[in-house]
């Protein structure tokens, strides 16, 4: 009796055994993927790249229509100050520069030993992809330059305006050749678009990519000899200038 | 804005491609002796991997990744499989989307300069923005319309009609251009108008209003616009508003006479204002005068253009002058007055004995 119910303990526990020894880590290109998605030890609230990059497009958005609104100077000033900051700040994680990071993980992962040739082909269109809303970053800055040295109310809620619409459209896309569709081309793409192409790749992936394990992705660390490997002391470290 | 959209979808493809033009250039020109050297060494061993990756190493050092990868492409196919030669081949293609990648950036910055001063041009009619667009982009069809749409909100019908008619050049058949130009251009005529029979402030500003370089009332409007300058006491104004009216149409009396007027009541003139002086000198017939001061100018800018030439005419005209002077004072003196004239007593000089004396 006490044997039958321990072969049968037994083969119930077998499958989880089996499948507790064949759990393997993830890939080196799906924590770098991980890194754009899920999480990374570096932005605030540990979040991923692309999850930052769109908060802060979101964010910019918001200011942005405020400042329009505006009919105190300095206060709309002050707003669109704050949306630029939101869009090109380096230190606090801005859009351009978050959108630029997640871009350079992805291409890390097209780097890796074990890349899918799905994501080694993916990385570089990806990357031409996201230089659209670069270039609307670039020129939100400018516009915020203008705004703060404009003495015209104005001035500077029409670039106001103009900073908003595109603040609107590096987060939805935008219809830049008026054929009625927004977001059919690079060239029109915003953060939609372009999490759209980022989820195309994942759904691609083949082993096919599943959520990458916080651990694996605060602890993946660059060797001085290149190689990438996860940090077995789990310091979440930033070893090599690796952000 | 769908201005600075087409603007920006028309910039963004320039990146890949400038990378590449500038990559391939350098690569096959200029080759460092390392990619040289390497080259040979695989020619002589081309089944060598590491001759294969010594010259790919070489090829990434000196920047020319597009090339390295064509190389571990080729080796890919005598080596299929090789782990070694797999990784080389996937950091040599990152590195090229990554170089094209950064070109993008560069190129989104650009991009974003262009926009905002296209924005800044045709929203806010700021003329310096118009300007900087067109540094970057001359033959821009919408920068120019943006421009001209600046200048006309501006006032300046000429500035505009002759912006309008660059933009024509590259779209003869846009029709918003026929619309724009025909305003500027009726814009223009009411300027001339009241340049013509206006006076004071509000004549003087649709003279500069109506000046287009290259029309055929351009002499007209620079000859008004000198007459207004003198009435306002402004000498300088008004000689460099004559001197462009005699570029343009030399030989004019009323001209020639304004350039003279001006110059006469200021004796420090530098090297054009004595050209212009001498040239009007010329057709008022003043030879001698003229070539006092086609002289000067020679002496101040001796490279200014066309001052041999009028030289030479002045020196004919004051020959004529010299023996037309010469022929009067002999038809005005009879002979024998000389004759007759008392004969100036022979100096004296106190040192005549001394034929040694130096003087």
């Amino acid at each position: 009796m006490v044997d039958d119910v321990l072969r049968r303990c037994v083969l119930m526990a077998a499958p989880l055994m089996l499948s507790a020894c064949v759990a393997r880590p993830p890939t080196i290109a799906h924590v770098h993927l991980g890194h754009a998605l899920t999480g990374v030890h570096v932005t605030p609230g540990k979040q991923g790249y692309l999850l930052v990059a769109e908060k802060q497009a979101e964010d910019v958005f918001a200011l942005a229509q405020k400042a329009t609104t505006g009919a105190d100077l300095a206060q709309l000033k002050a707003d669109v100050a704050a949306a630029v900051n939101a869009t090109n700040s380096t230190t606090e994680f801005g859009l351009k520069h978050s959108l630029v990071m997640a871009s350079n993980h992805i291409s890390f992962a097209a780097t890796s030993p074990d890349a899918s040739k799905n994501v080694q082909d993916a990385a570089p269109v990806f990357a031409h992809d996201t230089v659209r809303v670069v270039e609307r970053c670039e020129l939100i800055g400018l516009l915020g330059k203008d705004v703060a040295a404009s003495s015209s109310v104005k001035e500077a809620q029409l670039l106001a305006g103009e900073i908003a619409v595109l603040a609107k459209a590096n987060l939805e896309g935008e219809d830049a050749d008026h054929d009625g569709v927004v977001g059919n081309q690079p060239a029109e793409f915003g953060m939609k678009q372009l999490r759209a192409e980022l989820d195309g790749i994942i759904a691609r992936e083949n082993p096919p990519y599943r959520t990458v394990d916080q651990w694996y992705l605060f602890n993946l660390v660059k060797l001085p000899n290149g190689r990438w490997v996860f940090d077995k002391l789990g310091r979440g470290g930033n070893i090599d200038g690796y952000q | 804005m769908p201005l600075m959209h087409r603007i920006a979808l028309a910039l963004l493809p320039l990146a890949a491609c400038a990378a590449q033009a500038h990559e391939g250039a350098t690569c096959q020109v200029n080759a460092p002796a390392a990619v040289v050297s390497a080259r040979s060494a695989f020619a002589a061993q081309p089944d060598s991997l590491p001759a294969l990756f010594r010259l790919a190493d070489a090829l990434v050092e000196a920047n020319c990744y597009d090339e390295a990868v064509h190389a571990l492409e080729e080796g890919e196919e005598r080596h299929p499989r090789n782990p070694e030669l797999q990784a080389k081949l996937r950091t040599t293609r990152s590195l090229v989307s990554e170089q094209t990648y950064f070109a993008g950036l560069e190129q989104a910055e650009v991009a974003a300069r262009v926009s905002r001063n296209v924005l800044r041009c045709s929203r806010l009619g700021d003329l310096n923005a118009c300007d900087e667009a067109l540094k970057l982009k001359p033959n821009d069809l919408d920068i120019l319309m943006a421009k001209g749409d600046a200048q006309l909100a501006a006032g300046k019908p000429a500035d505009a009609e002759q912006t309008y008619l660059r933009a024509r050049q590259f779209a003869p058949d846009e029709a918003k251009l026929g619309t724009q130009l025909a305003a500027a251009q009726s814009q223009r005529q009411a300027a001339l108008a009241s340049c013509q029979k206006g006076t004071g402030d509000a004549a003087l500003a649709a003279c500069q209003a109506a000046l287009l370089r290259g029309a055929d009332d351009e002499f007209t409007v620079h000859t008004r616009l000198a007459q207004i300058y003198q009435q306002r006491n402004q000498p300088a104004a008004a000689l460099n508003a004559y001197i462009a009216a005699n570029s343009l149409r030399r030989g004019d009396r009323s001209v020639a006479l304004g350039i003279v007027a001006i110059t006469d009541a200021d004796p420090h003139r530098d090297a054009v204002a004595s050209a212009a002086r001498g040239s009007a000198l010329l057709t008022l017939r003043r030879g001698t005068e003229a070539l006092a001061a086609l002289r000067q100018a020679q002496a101040l800018a001796p490279a200014m253009p066309d001052l041999r030439n009028q030289i030479v005419q002045a020196q004919t005209l004051a020959r004529v002058e010299a023996k037309a002077r010469t022929s009067e004072s002999a038809a005005a003196t009879p002979t024998r007055v000389a004759e007759t004239a008392p004969a100036q007593p022979a100096k004296k000089y106190s040192n005549e004995t001394e034929a040694s004396r130096s003087y």
